[in-house]
This record gives C-alpha cells, sequence and structure tokens, in this order.
C-alpha cells in the first residue's frame, strides 16, 4: 500500500502543476491585455502618421481639421497603460515589462512630436501639451504627487494633454528634450513655453493653462 | 527589561537574511514555496484522516483506579464548578480527587474547605502548576493521573472515554477535545474555531501516527508509573504540558487521543490576554525543541521524528516568513505612499483623492485558493467530530481563522522568538 507521505507528495506535485499552469496562463492574459493597448496605440499612431504623409504628398489639400479632429480622439488611457506596466514591473508580475514599457514610452515621445508638429502646422491652439519629466530608476515622492495632480488636471481640463517621459532612461529623443529644455532635477514640468523644476499645484497649474 | 544587544543582532541578521531570501527568490517563489508545504503537510493530513476515520475507539475490559488532580492558583472564580463537573464524570472504578491550591491569594482555601471528600494540598507560596501537579501526583493513589485544571470542566463521559484509549501498555498518556466554554466574544469565538481545529482534527490524526506533541494542560490522563518512570512534570519548564509530552514521546511512550472526550476550558477574552497566553506558549516551544532537537528527523522516533514534529518546526518557520515577507514587500510602499500624501497634500491637493491606486496582484497569491480550499475542508472536518452545525452565524470567525489568524500567529512567533532571544520575564 502506498504511505500517506508518497500520495501527499503526489497530490501537492499535481496542485504545483496546476497552480503554476494557472499563474502563467493569468500572466499571459495580463500581459496579453497590456500587449494589446499598446498595439492599439500603435495603430492610431500611424493613422495620424499617414495623414501628415498625405499632406506632405498633396499639398495644397486641406487636411487639417482631419488630423486635429484624430489627434484629439487619441485621448487614449496613457497613464493607466504606464502606471499598470510599472505595477506589473515593480512586482514582477510577468516577464517583457520592459519591452511593453519601452514601446509604450516611445509612442508617447512619436505622439508628443506628433501633436507639437500638428500646432506648428496646423495651429492648434486648443492643444495645451504639458510634459513631464520624472525619474524611472528610483522613487520620488514628489513626482508620485505630480502625477497625481496631472492626472486630476487632465481628467477635468479636455484641452490638455500630459506626455510624461522618465528622464533617466536612455531614449535618444528624451535625451534631447532635455537638453532643449534645460532640465536638471524631477520633477520638472515645461508648458506654456516654461519650465518648472519643483512640485507644481493643481491650483497653479490649472490657472496657468486657462482651465477653471 | 531592556533590549540586549544580542537581540538587536538576532534581529537584524533576521531581517537582512529574509531581505536576501525577498531579494534572491523573489516574493513569487516565496509564496508559491509558502504554500505548497502547507499544502504538503495539510494533504499528508488529510490521507492520514482517511485511514484514521474507519477506526474505532476501543473497549476496555477493566478500568484502572484514577486520581484526579487539580492544581489551582487564584481560581475561585470555576474551582467550585471545576470540582462538581469532576465529580459528576461517569467512572466504574475508584475515582479520587486531590486539589492543590498553590498559594491562593483570593477565596480559594474557603471554598475548598467547604467540599467535602477531596483531599487538599494547601500551599503557603506559589510555587507553580508542575511542582503542584508532582505533589499531587506523589501522594495520588490511582493507577491512571488526570491533570485537570482548575478553570476546565469536562463533560460527564469524558473520564471513561479517555481511559478507554489506555489500550496498550505503551500508551502513556490520553488526550481530549478541548473546548471554549461559552465562547461569548469575539476572540473566544475564534479560539473556539482553533480548538475543534487543533484538538479535534489534528490532535487525532496525529495520535494515529503518533505524532502528539502536546498533552493539553486543560485535561489530560497520564498512566502514574510511566511519570514516575520519566521523572514527572519539568518544573522548570514554562510549558509543562508540552514539555511533559515531548518526554514521553523521547521515551518511545504513545500519546492517544480521544476526540469524543469534551472538556471544556476558560479561554483569554480579551486580544492582550490571548496574546500574552499565546506568547508563552510559542516560547516554551522554542525551550522544548532546544531540549529536543535530537529527535527532529531521527528515524528512532518513527512517524514523530520524521514528520510530526520537523514538519511543525517547518510550519513555525514559514509563519515567520510569512509576516517578514509580507511586511518587507510593503514596507517600502507604505512609506514611499506617506511621502506621496504628504507631498500631495502640501501641494494643494485633495487628500481623498490620495487613496493609493493602480493596486496589483500578484498571480503567485491564487496558490492561496488551495491552501483556502484544505482549510475550509478542515473546518469541516473539525466540526463533524464534535457533532457540531456549521452555521453562517459562525462565518466572521471561520474567515478571521482562514485568513487572518495565520498573521496573528506570525505575529506571536515572531515577538516570542525575540522575547526568547532577550530572556525577558514570562507572563501569564
Amino acid at each position: 500500500m502506498v504511505s500517506k507521505y508518497i500520495k501527499a507528495l503526489a497530490l501537492t506535485i499535481v496542485i504545483l502543476g496546476i497552480g503554476l499552469v494557472a499563474i502563467n496562463y493569468l500572466d499571459d492574459s495580463r500581459a496579453g491585455a497590456l500587449a494589446n493597448a499598446i498595439e492599439e496605440r500603435d495603430l492610431d499612431l500611424q493613422a495620424s502618421q499617414q495623414l501628415f504623409l498625405y499632406e506632405s504628398v498633396f499639398s495644397g489639400d486641406d487636411v487639417c481639421p482631419v488630423i486635429l479632429a484624430h489627434i484629439d480622439s487619441q485621448k487614449s488611457q496613457a497613464s493607466k497603460i504606464l502606471s499598470e506596466i510599472e505595477q506589473a514591473e515593480k512586482n514582477r508580475l510577468f516577464p517583457d515589462t520592459g519591452l511593453l514599457k519601452r514601446r509604450f514610452l516611445l509612442q508617447n515621445v512619436e505622439l508628443y512630436l506628433l501633436v507639437t508638429r500638428a500646432a506648428k502646422d496646423c495651429g492648434s491652439a486648443d492643444l495645451k501639451p504639458v510634459v513631464y519629466f520624472y525619474p524611472d530608476k528610483y522613487y520620488c515622492a514628489e513626482c508620485a504627487s505630480q502625477a497625481a495632480i496631472l492626472d486630476s488636471v487632465t481628467a477635468q481640463c479636455r484641452d490638455v494633454r500630459v506626455f510624461a517621459f522618465p528622464g533617466d532612461l536612455e531614449i535618444p529623443v528624451i535625451y534631447l528634450l532635455k537638453q532643449k529644455y534645460g532640465i536638471q532635477k524631477y520633477p520638472s514640468l515645461f508648458f506654456n513655453s516654461g519650465k518648472h523644476d519643483s512640485l507644481v499645484s493643481e491650483s497653479t497649474l490649472k490657472s496657468e493653462l486657462g482651465c477653471q | 527589561m531592556g533590549i540586549k544587544p544580542r537581540t538587536i543582532i538576532a534581529f537584524m541578521l533576521l531581517i537582512a537574511g529574509l531581505f536576501l531570501i525577498v531579494k534572491v527568490f523573489s516574493v513569487y517563489w516565496i509564496i508559491v514555496f509558502f504554500n505548497i508545504v502547507l499544502i504538503y503537510i495539510n494533504c499528508v493530513f488529510i490521507f492520514a484522516y482517511i485511514e484514521y476515520r474507519h477506526k474505532r475507539a476501543p473497549v476496555p475490559k477493566s478500568w484502572p483506579t484514577i486520581s484526579v488532580v487539580v492544581p489551582n492558583f487564584n481560581g475561585e472564580k470555576t474551582l467550585a464548578k471545576c470540582i462538581d463537573s469532576i465529580r459528576q464524570m461517569e467512572y466504574p472504578s475508584r475515582k479520587e480527587i486531590i486539589v492543590i491550591d498553590d498559594g491562593s491569594s483570593d477565596s480559594s482555601k474557603k471554598i475548598l474547605s467547604k467540599i467535602s471528600g477531596i483531599k487538599v494540598i494547601a500551599k503557603k507560596k506559589n510555587e507553580g502548576k508542575a511542582k503542584g501537579l508532582n505533589d499531587g501526583i506523589k501522594i495520588a493513589k490511582g493507577e491512571l493521573i488526570a491533570a485537570i485544571d482548575s478553570d476546565t470542566f469536562p463533560e460527564k463521559g469524558a473520564l471513561m472515554k479517555m481511559v478507554a484509549r489506555f489500550d496498550s501498555p505503551d500508551v502513556g498518556a490520553v488526550t481530549g477535545l478541548v473546548r471554549s466554554y461559552k465562547p461569548r466574544g469575539f476572540v473566544e469565538k475564534i479560539q473556539e474555531i482553533e480548538y475543534l481545529i487543533s484538538f479535534g482534527f489534528f490532535q487525532s490524526v496525529l495520535a494515529d501516527i503518533n505524532g502528539i506533541m502536546v498533552t493539553p494542560g486543560p485535561m489530560s490522563v497520564f498512566r502514574k508509573d510511566v511519570l514516575k518512570k520519566i521523572g514527572y512534570f519539568d518544573v522548570t519548564n514554562i510549558t509543562e504540558d508540552m514539555e511533559i509530552a515531548m518526554r514521553l514521546q523521547y521515551n518511545h511512550y504513545r500519546i492517544a487521543s480521544s476526540p469524543e472526550s469534551v472538556i471544556y476550558t476558560v479561554v483569554p477574552n480579551n486580544l492582550t490576554h490571548w496574546f500574552r497566553q499565546r506568547t508563552r506558549w510559542y516560547r516554551g516551544k522554542f525551550v522544548n525543541t532546544r531540549k529536543y532537537a535530537s529527535m527532529v528527523f531521527n528515524p528512532k522516533y518513527g512517524e514523530f521524528g520524521m514528520f510530526s514534529f520537523p514538519f511543525s518546526l517547518v510550519a513555525d518557520g514559514l509563519a515567520i516568513l510569512l509576516i517578514a515577507v509580507t511586511v518587507s514587500a510593503n514596507l517600502e510602499n507604505v512609506f514611499n505612499y506617506f511621502g506621496f500624501v504628504a507631498s500631495w497634500a502640501g501641494a494643494g491637493g485633495n487628500i481623498l483623492g490620495a487613496l493609493p491606486t493602480g493596486f496589483s496582484l500578484h498571480s503567485s497569491i491564487y496558490f492561496y485558493f488551495f491552501t483556502i480550499v484544505l482549510y475550509s475542508f478542515l473546518v469541516y472536518v473539525s466540526h463533524n467530530f464534535v457533532k457540531d452545525r456549521l452555521s453562517v452565524w459562525k462565518l466572521p470567525e471561520i474567515i478571521f481563522y482562514m485568513f487572518v489568524y495565520g498573521f496573528f500567529i506570525s505575529f506571536v512567533y515572531f515577538t516570542s522568538f525575540f522575547k526568547e532571544i532577550n530572556s525577558s520575564d514570562y507572563t501569564w
């Protein structure tokens, strides 16, 4: 007769197997959902780029209304995606978070450049971009507060668009933007052609961005 | 007593060790490991239970004489009721009652003077429960000794059912099913669930594999000649009921269990008292583990040496790990969160809006699912032992037992560990 210790070991191994498969499946689903959200942003960006390409090929056609409408429609859940990726990265929820994060950040940079170009080409005075620099490699309490304040402002002010960039990651465009705006410390904000290198309160932000 | 340098060093070493474990293996694997070991231990118990449940209680051919020894210290509130319950216990052979008043300063002596038909040893000063028990045992005439606390009330049939379990000369002691007496408050109700599981399910299955580690203080029955042979209760030990059980195992005596013998005892009714009692128990376990360390993974001691004793230590280690991992995994978040709230509030933000967002569970947390299923089974089986119905009214304490109790015990282990290293005074 098989001893209870062997039977228990066999059952434990079965449970361990089922558990690991279940965890794998759950992690895959969570990673898959994030990857899908990023994929969708990719398609949106591609569509925007095509609009600019169209503008340069068929110069003369007024594509500005379409470009502005399209960029406006991309008011995606960027901060939600970033926070999910960062949670996953911090808690080591699943592998490849680094790759997802890099793709997301590159998309963000691209979107910022497109918005800036749209403002230049089409003069979209309504759109108010806020560039926010924070550190990725260490925790900064002020930056967490600043992020929460920015989330709150974005939710209240339709025209405000926040672009959050981790200043200490080696992404060439972010490096160039830091040079351009003279960013030295975190958190730093750049909006209305001015740099703010300390925590900016919700009321100050709202009044300076003309959102009450 | 202040904190000694060795305690600080031990604390720092433990934290450093745990930090290393968390960093090297990650929280993911620690949670998986924690649950898998618990699942294995519980699976062994379930298979042992499957073998055990078909066994019937033995029927004795003769009834040995018995002496009931009751150590009492300031037990005026329960003493008379306790003696009354002992008198009402049915027993077909001679039963004597010996009460040792251990220097009580309350009205215990007066109460005892009014009760006839019992032997009383009145001590002038308090010498401890173990010494009192030994004094009682030495004058006892019975072949068996029933040691009963003065705040304990056994059921009528408890003694006969327990004595029936002395079915072979190698049975040195028999334990019963200790239950919480009239549990009213939440703390008492949690202990009711805990006692049903520990003294109902676990103790019975452990007895079947001869793995019992404690003969509960409220009531246990011993062979007098065996106690004499192994040197009576250890008067220096703070958990003499555990020490005597370990010594019985060390001397190759079996400890049987009689889950059908119900013994009611008064349990701590508030958190402070409960915490203090458990801290003493676990400190006693540290002391006894050191004393009987040679039995761990020693095949000479059968399933006690190879499974019950070592795996109880593994479970203790896991309990400490559980609290340490939980704290270390969240400590950073807690500090970060307070820093965040402070600067958010300072920046004129709405404090209510600063609640944490984006909280995500680690997938390995789902391993707790299996542990919860096993624990639910244990709760069910334990209630079956005493033919108690599981009602929805018991849900709060059952839920607490399944989800929070582990953290409480974990904290008790942690405290006991450091108090023992610090050699702090024992409190009851």
